[in-house]
């Protein structure tokens, strides 16, 4: 996952590419999911999130579609 | 990439003790990255743990097998998201050290990690535009960079390294 001036750049790169399923995603919105997959990761506790919790994280950060289904 | 553990778990079945054995091993190792800014080895863990070299590939594997993290072809840590233990176009300097980060979604989730500041500085791959990424306070900038996502989030784990 790389990181592009603009969403006209990512996508103008994953075209060349051939990379039909690639999206991009604002650095804000990442940073907000990032919150909930990371948060609390150096904790002795921590363990992964269910497949329920993923999805809330990604429906609380804005992000839906079939892109996003976690399977 | 990220984390991102998309699916559920795909880890064996462990013993309980062998199983809380490996989550305090992922612990361990996570302090130790963030103190000195390198991922250990497996032979440094084990003799962290007194010298249990079977017990910590065991339990490397389990976590792998959990999705937590990422083993080489020599059952080393590869990547323990979101830290690399390898060099990367992402370096993320912080208050509490400098760290690779796997790719630039973990470069944010660095500092998110640390519950801290950040910055890594990148180039555009399309444009070669310096990119200089913030993190400050959990706000990330400049607002208008995005990341590219190769693959859908279910495919993320099929090829981590490509993600």
């Amino acid at each position: 996952m790389l990181a592009f001036r603009s969403e006209g750049d990512a996508m103008a790169w994953a075209a060349a590419r051939g990379l039909e399923s690639a999206v991009a995603v604002g650095i804000g919105t990442l940073g907000e999911l990032s919150r909930g997959w990371y948060g609390g990761r150096m904790s002795d506790d921590w363990r992964p999130l269910s497949p329920a919790a993923k999805k809330a994280e990604v429906r609380s950060a804005g992000l839906s579609g079939e892109f996003w289904e976690l399977g | 990439m990220a984390d991102p553990a998309a699916g559920g778990s795909v880890a064996e079945p462990m013993t309980a003790p062998t199983e809380a054995f490996a989550w305090r091993v992922r612990g361990h190792l996570y302090r130790r990255i963030r103190d000195t800014g390198a991922v250990p080895s497996s032979a440094e863990l084990a003799t962290d743990f007194g010298g249990a070299d079977t017990e910590i590939h065991r339990a490397l594997r389990f976590l792998a097998d959990a999705r937590v993290l990422a083993l080489d072809e020599r059952g080393e840590v590869w990547m323990a998201h979101p830290f690399s233990a390898v060099p990367t176009p992402y370096r993320v300097k912080t208050p509490a050290g400098a760290y690779w980060a796997n790719c630039a979604w973990d470069a944010i989730a660095i500092p998110v990690t640390l519950d801290t500041d950040g910055r890594t500085s990148s180039r555009c791959p399309h444009s070669g535009a310096v990119i200089d990424l913030v993190v400050t306070g959990g706000r990330v900038e400049p607002g208008g960079t995005v990341v590219l996502l190769p693959v859908p989030a279910r495919r993320f784990w099929d090829d981590i390294g490509f993600t």
